[in-house]
């Protein structure tokens, strides 16, 4: 406990510096800013950003990342709420009532419930970090390779089952990731694989190119067939709820905290399932379920209170065990190994002053959002009003500018280009291109830890049902897998994602 | 406008092929055995598994044959978007960061059927200004900016 206590002090003093203060504002401020933009997730954003990360030192570089990441989410639920167009899936619930709200010149409300509910998850997810991180990395070091292995697949199938549509489509998606997370050089053979006699390619795709790709110029082209045009926002009112307003939501917060502190923890879990399960939650509970969908706060603070949990605590996973549970955590690993550090156990002894101020300014950029996004809510809907026909060129403009400045590669910004007609085509298609990023971070390092469990074992699968932890996670994975095959529970998943 | 049982069945197949290619592919680099895997060893397993998967989307849009269909592509966005990133690429370096932004920025409007004609080039010529001041003097990037 005392440990934690320190630690979060250690983190405070490196977070509060002007320095890194400065850096945490100018995140969230840009994060919001891009986020805010229609079609731009917080995948997109997060890659766009990227490079301006470039120059600083790590500890700077990765608290400007958060601030980033809670901007981009942020923004996100704006331009849901003020225009019905969720930049991911973890705010599509928000849609149903916040624009149900903006319809009603409550939009206002909506933003400020949604802020104050954040901040006060991100709060409390916050402190779940900082006690949970440190005891679950004694835990990782004890753990061996096939549990990695497993731990890997479960993610995988979390992924796989949260994707919207057919089964089958995911699960190939995944398979495509992991192949193409193979292309360069094998470091255990120094054999190039999947090259095709390109240079560029033996050091391997580069994550941000295929996100980017996959993403961002992959929604320009969905957006442009759709003919998109300005968005339409009507008066938004006042930007503060009202008491009454605020004793309706209370409870909705603390739940969604808590489901979105829960769920967030698990791979392949992550901010879209708890938002879900959280405004399942509250419109069973409550007295009128019909006002769901109807602008009902409620089903906007339980499930922005639950996607900023979520947000935070899939953080555990990555910094103990440097496995990503979605494709935002996907693309952190990606920045942080940009800057020299690779996630897992050993950081929190080898970089403390990173680990702890990295946690701490997550409450820090939290803080920040709220002083900051209610105020700035008039600017943010003048961003929304510019023309979607001046708006799709500045982003790729900016998107090729980020691509080229990572490696200095022309060749990145080709492959950018095809990974966007990849991402164009697979949408067209209902294939999910999210579950393919998540297989192409985990790729190298699925392959890698199989072969060391299976040098241990001695070429004996087996090993993967004998060694406890491992069988225990294979096994979660596979009742997860059957859960979603079985009829009832399809039938049910369908009706969750049509509503 | 293609019916959503023949995408989904030619997405299926194009899948099980490039399972195939990734097989063939494989068994060229060194497979080893599963104690000492070679570098062929697990894209091998995964290309099995692709092969497999995209045979069984194929034969399922087959036998369940849903009855929508998948709106037409949009060939003029489809076009000029790569083909304006493309053009990006080969001016950056050649031409510097003013005739890239340019060049990209008047080929990408292109793409929509909202663009107005005498707004492009003020946008264009507006973007490639900002560009400068942002990634190569605000944010110290080693970028050419003008082709001499």
């Amino acid at each position: 406990m005392s440990d934690v206590g320190t630690g979060l002090l250690l983190g405070l003093s490196v977070a509060l510096t002007a320095q890194n203060l400065f850096y945490c504002f100018a995140g969230a401020v840009f994060g919001t800013l891009v986020g805010v933009l229609p079609g731009v997730g917080p995948v997109v954003t997060i890659a766009l950003l990227l490079p301006v990360t470039f120059t600083l030192e790590p500890t700077s570089a990765l608290i400007m990342l958060s601030g980033i990441f809670y901007g981009a989410q942020y923004g996100g639920s704006t331009t849901s709420i003020l225009l019905n167009m969720p930049g991911e899936t973890s705010s599509v619930i928000t849609c149903l009532d916040g624009h149900a709200m903006a319809r009603q010149g409550r939009a206002g409300a909506a933003l400020g419930i949604s802020a104050i509910g954040s901040f006060f998850a991100g709060t409390v997810a916050t402190l779940v970090v900082a006690l949970f991180a440190p005891a679950l990395t004694r835990l990782a070091i004890a753990i061996g390779p096939a549990d990695y292995f497993s731990l890997m697949t479960l993610g995988l199938v979390g992924a796989v089952v949260l994707a919207q549509g057919s089964l089958l489509k995911a699960i190939a998606m995944v398979a495509l990731g992991l192949l193409l997370g193979l292309v360069g050089t094998d470091v255990n053979s120094s054999v190039a694989r999947f090259d095709f006699g390109v240079p560029e390619l033996t050091d391997g795709l580069n994550f941000a190119v295929v996100a980017m790709g996959l993403f961002g110029i992959g929604e320009i082209l969905t957006s442009l067939e759709r003919n998109v045009g300005a968005g339409h926002i009507a008066a938004y009112g006042r930007v503060l709820p009202s008491l009454a307003e605020l004793r309706q939501s209370a409870m909705a917060v603390l739940r969604g905290t808590g489901i979105g502190t829960v769920l967030g923890v698990l791979p392949g879990g992550g901010p879209s399932l708890g938002a879900f399960a959280s405004y399942t939650l509250e419109k069973r509970l409550s007295r009128e379920p019909s006002r769901f969908g109807r602008g009902a706060i409620e089903g906007v603070a339980a499930p922005e209170s639950a996607n900023n949990a979520a947000a935070q605590t899939s953080f555990i996973p990555l910094l103990t065990l440097g496995i990503p549970s979605n494709a935002v955590m996907a693309l952190m690993i990606g920045a942080m190994m940009i800057h020299g550090i690779t996630p897992g156990p050993q950081v929190i002894t080898a970089r403390p002053d990173l680990f702890w101020g990295v946690i701490a300014s997550m409450w820090v950029g939290n803080l920040m959002l709220l002083l900051l996004n209610l105020p700035l809510i008039g600017l943010w809907v003048r961003v929304l009003r510019i023309p979607y026909r001046l708006l799709y060129p500045i982003i790729l403009l900016f998107s090729c500018v980020g691509i080229y400045s990572l490696s200095n590669s022309t060749v990145d910004v080709a492959l950018a280009a095809g990974f966007g007609v990849l991402g164009y085509v697979l949408t067209k298609l209902a294939f999910e291109p999210a579950p393919l990023l998540l297989g192409f971070v985990l790729g190298p390092m699925m392959e890698e830890n199989l072969r060391r469990a299976m040098i241990m074992s001695r070429g004996d699968p087996s090993v993967f049902v004998t060694e406890p932890v491992s069988a225990g996670l294979l096994a979660a994975a596979a009742i997860l897998l059957l859960l979603t095959i079985l009829p009832t529970v399809r039938r049910g998943r369908e009706v969750a994602f049509q509503e | 406008m293609i019916a959503r049982w023949k995408g989904d069945a030619c997405a299926g197949i194009v899948l099980a092929l490039l399972g195939l290619g990734v097989i063939a592919m494989a068994r060229s680099y060194s497979i080893g055995g599963a104690a000492r895997m070679g570098p062929g060893y697990f894209p091998l397993l995964l290309g099995g598994l692709l092969a497999l998967l995209g045979a069984l989307i194929a034969v399922k849009a087959y036998l369940a044959a849903p009855q929508d269909v998948i709106p037409a592509a949009d060939w003029r966005a489809l076009a000029w978007v790569p083909l304006a990133i493309l053009l990006f690429a080969l001016a950056i370096e050649r031409f510097g960061l003013v005739a890239a932004s340019l060049v990209l920025i008047l080929a990408a409007g292109l793409a929509s059927r909202q663009t107005r004609l005498l707004e492009l080039p003020i946008l264009a010529a507006a973007m490639a200004v900002v560009a400068v001041l942002i990634f190569a003097k605000g944010l110290g990037m080693p970028l050419r900016i003008w082709f001499f």
